[in-house]
């Protein structure tokens, strides 16, 4: 008997083995498509002025799924501080549910579009269906309604060991072509803003000293900062990509030399406050004679079929608390930055952000071969 | 000064109710101190670090004591931390001691919780450089040894058992792997279902609590208490802190090795009892009562993990790396006020570096207090007729299966599968704690192992030539499948078919 049992086990688990295979994603990157005509946003409906947003979202149950697992990542506490504001100046109840990339897209393209149910998410948005983790066809921006942008990072960066032979990008490069032997492995999430940072650095290394340079330059794939970091001591990276608050402890004189960090650089445009972390730009990391520049931004998306009112309703919530000091000083406690823009001009905006990566992801190198 | 700012009333206060909220949401089958921690994480802002630092300590230190209170009475652990709680606690309850088992199992989690105390005041930079060297080499090994229990639990039918883990391991892998974000084992048509594969809480209740529910609903809701157990059965043996009478080193091994894994980060809680359990087994002079009852075996698994609570906050706090799931959340309350916690946190947050130890002390004790004297009454929960009781638990884990994701119905659903799966396993007489236990460890089973590969050029040479650290796990390994082969061979007459 415990033997038909064991043989019936087998086959239960050998089932699982054929069934699977099945691939979420596409594995080619999705073109840049052009926007069709979306539904109107925020300039059609009887909401124009703030008492008309607090009128309309009073006592409102909004649940906010955010694309991370984590309640103590950018993309919870960014979304979590401007639920806060919303619910206290308008009265209305909204709360954030961590619940993960694959999950908060089928949430934002499935729920009523009644403003029960909304998604707080930055780049990866998109970024997740260029590089193929999420089905371009059930995924793609043109599936959900995009809304305004509460905030923005001006410290995504590339960390290094402050023992390292480098300080820089610009330094890395120059270092991995006077030694023909070294293989330097950078950590990094797959599908999001981290591949996109890493493409960019493998295609300047690639374009300024060749291929065979460019050959030796690896990835180490992990998800979190912590995990990076772990990997990073471990040996079994050289570089990690985080946002730079959560690193800048670790850049102070004092810290245990294994653990000390050099940020070698930073993808925004612009310093990050008041500390010398050299921007891309700065090193000249540029791509087709471009500098490099990347913000990653934080922004509201709705199922299709959201009602005008709910959406220009939160667009003046989203320029309203911007606006407000205790917003913008809490927000850069984060180590974020305010920024507010509307549904319409977001949405040109994110389309015309997307097509302008869609070159660099298309030409990308194959994570399967950089692992290798 | 410093002193004045931390040992106010408020902040006693805070850590109280944290306390009892902690105790509630471990005793709820299908709730943890994580959850706690979590859903209240967004309150801290209102408050000071210090008073938010309390409150959530609090939460920690209950979360995970009171995960004992259903592992003991009905057979259900309130955490994954408390599973090995089940092993001996339950056949306590079953032979009508079921207070004196809560009564050693707090006391157990109090000596556990202060010696993990003592090692986060006394040790941190120490434990903290112990923490760096243990790479994805060694966490892999780690949860090998910790895996090597599935065969000293077989009780004489090994094979099966190994089966049943190697069977959770392979459900553990459904899902996502995100090294390229494709889907594997998982059928076309539940695709977006099992995008992340199946979550443990749901695995972990469904198993424990409706498989049992559905094996005794067979039989027909009859007005019974649960398996007719007692609380304390006339006659029977009462506790007495002689209980503790030859278990010194069972504690102190058992609190070392919580407080160890715990400072290993991302290896967990569930892997400190089920490793603390194992060794207690194999250094124990009567390892055949294990399992049935046996002192020793609630001992190790409730001492290791309240040990956990200090030493997962040891890499947090010196290294920025959180040690466990729980202690991840907790950078959330730093991070609401804007502060990173890195490697200098010690150095230059002295205020909320004394606030931890006090916070933990206070919490540890007060949780003793709270729990160990009115425990009698709470132990009067099997009394309740089963047709009462089981709708509220099935309650219970429907509400915490359908939070362990934040929302995710499919939770649900997988709590009635895994529930229908445990009933199918104890028909068929299949174990289903190896599965579980498999299913548990089987997520960083592969992650350390891949990770350890694909830092090392796919050389799987590395998993012998790391270091003296890797050789003493490999010779643990070794031994605990060694004594699990003799173990097993001496049962397998006894218990074998």
């Amino acid at each position: 008997m415990k033997k038909i049992v064991v043989v019936l086990l087998l086959a239960c688990l050998t089932l699982p083995v054929f069934a699977g295979g099945g691939s979420e994603g596409a594995s080619a990157p999705a073109p840049a498509a052009a926007a069709p005509a979306a539904p109107a946003a925020a300039a059609g409906g009887s909401i124009k002025t703030s008492a008309d947003a607090a009128a309309y979202l009073k006592g409102k149950n909004i649940r906010g799924v955010i694309g991370s697992t984590a309640v103590t990542g950018d993309t919870y506490l960014t979304a979590d501080l401007f639920a806060r504001f919303v619910s206290e100046k308008y009265g209305c109840n909204m709360k954030i549910d961590p619940i993960g990339a694959g999950r908060a897209l089928q949430e934002v393209v499935s729920a009523k579009p009644d403003g029960g149910t909304v998604m707080m998410f930055h780049d990866m948005t998109y970024l997740g269906v260029l590089f193929g983790a999420y089905d371009a066809e059930d995924y793609k921006l043109e599936k959900f309604l995009v809304g305004g942008t509460y905030a923005y990072s001006t410290a995504d960066c590339f960390a290094a060991s402050a023992n390292a032979p480098y300080k820089t990008i610009a330094e890395l490069g120059k270092w991995m072509k006077d030694n023909p032997r070294e293989i330097v492995k950078f950590a990094v999430e797959a599908g999001g803003v981290s591949q996109l940072c890493f493409n960019a650095v493998y295609e300047w290394v690639n374009q300024t000293y060749g291929k065979d340079v460019a050959a030796r330059i690896k990835v180490f794939v992990t998800g979190s900062t912590d995990a990076k970091l772990q990997a990073l001591w471990d040996g079994n990276c050289q570089v990690v990509y985080a946002v730079a608050t959560a690193l800048q402890q670790y850049t102070k004189p004092g810290v245990d030399p294994k653990l000390r960090l050099n940020i070698i650089g930073i993808s925004a445009g612009e310093r990050y406050e008041s500390e010398t972390w050299p921007t891309f730009k700065e090193q000249g990391i540029t791509l087709e004679g471009k500098p490099f520049v990347f913000s990653k931004e934080y922004y509201m998306f709705y199922p299709t079929g959201m009602p005008t009112d709910f959406i220009a309703a939160m667009d003046i919530a989203i320029a309203d608390i911007c606006k407000s000091p205790a917003y913008s000083d809490a927000v850069k406690k984060l180590g974020f930055l305010p920024q507010a823009k509307g549904s319409a001009e977001t949405k040109d905006y994110i389309y015309a952000k997307r097509d302008s990566l869609t070159g660099l992801i298309a030409n990308a190198p194959n994570f399967d071969d950089l692992t290798k | 000064m410093e002193l004045a700012e931390i040992l106010t009333f408020g902040n006693f206060t805070m850590g109280f109710i944290g306390l009892l909220v902690g105790i509630l949401f471990g005793a709820i089958p299908g709730m943890t101190a994580t959850m706690a921690i979590a859903v209240f994480l967004p309150l801290t802002y209102a408050y000071s670090l210090v008073t938010s630092l309390f409150l959530l300590l609090g939460m920690y230190v209950g979360g995970i004591s009171g995960g004992l209170i259903p592992a003991i009475l009905i057979n259900i652990p309130g955490t994954p931390s408390s599973i090995t709680t089940c092993f001996d606690g339950h056949p306590m309850t079953l032979r009508g001691e079921g207070e004196r088992a809560l009564k050693i199992g707090i006391t157990s989690s109090l000596v556990g919780g202060l010696i993990s105390l003592g090692c986060l005041a006394l040790f941190t930079p120490l434990l903290a450089q112990l923490a760096i060297n243990f790479s994805a080499v060694e966490k892999f090994l780690v949860i090998i040894f910790a895996m090597t229990i599935i065969a000293a639990l077989s009780k004489g039918d090994m094979l099966l058992s190994i089966f049943m883990g190697f069977f959770g391991v392979l459900v553990a892998l459904m899902g996502t792997f995100d090294d390229n974000n494709k889907l594997r084992l998982v059928p076309y048509i539940f695709r977006r279902e099992l995008i992340y594969g199946f979550a443990l809480l749901p695995v972990l209740i469904g198993l424990f609590a409706l498989g049992q529910m559905f094996e005794e609903a067979e039989g027909g809701m009859k007005k019974k208490t649960v398996k007719d157990a007692n609380a304390q059965k006339q006659g029977g043996r009462k506790f007495s802190f002689l209980d503790f009478k030859g278990q010194f080193v069972n504690l102190l091994r058992s609190s070392l090795l919580g407080t160890l894994i715990g400072v290993m980060p991302g290896v967990g809680g569930s892997a400190a009892c089920i490793v603390a359990y194992s060794q207690a087994k194999t250094f124990s002079k009567t390892p055949e009562k294990f399992g049935t009852g046996h002192v020793e075996g609630l001992v190790a698994s409730e001492s290791a993990n309240n040990g956990l609570t200090g030493g997962a906050l040891i890499p947090l706090l010196s290294m920025g790396i959180p040690g466990d799931s729980t202690t991840a959340v907790l950078v959330g309350a730093f991070a609401l006020q804007g502060l990173q916690i890195g490697p200098l946190f010690i150095q230059e947050h002295h205020v909320l570096w004394t606030t931890v130890l006090i916070a933990l002390l206070f919490c540890n004790i007060m949780m003793f207090v709270t729990m160990f004297f009115p425990i009698k009454y709470i132990a009067k929960v099997i009394y309740i007729p089963r047709q009462r009781l089981y709708p509220i638990i099935l309650l219970m884990c429907i509400v915490g299966a359908y939070r362990a994701s934040n929302g995710v119905m499919f939770d649900v659903w997988s709590l009635i599968i895994f529930g229908l799966m445990g009933y199918l396993f104890a028909k068929f007489k299949l174990p289903s704690t190896p599965f579980l236990i498999g299913f548990i460890l089987g997520g960083d089973l592969e992650k350390y192992f891949v990770d350890a590969l694909k830092g090392n050029d796919g050389a799987l040479s590395i998993f012998f030539t790391r270091g003296p650290i890797c050789w003493v796990l490999w010779l643990l390994i070794a031994g605990s499948i060694a004594y699990s082969f003799y173990f097993n061979k001496k049962q397998a007459p006894l218990d074998g078919d």
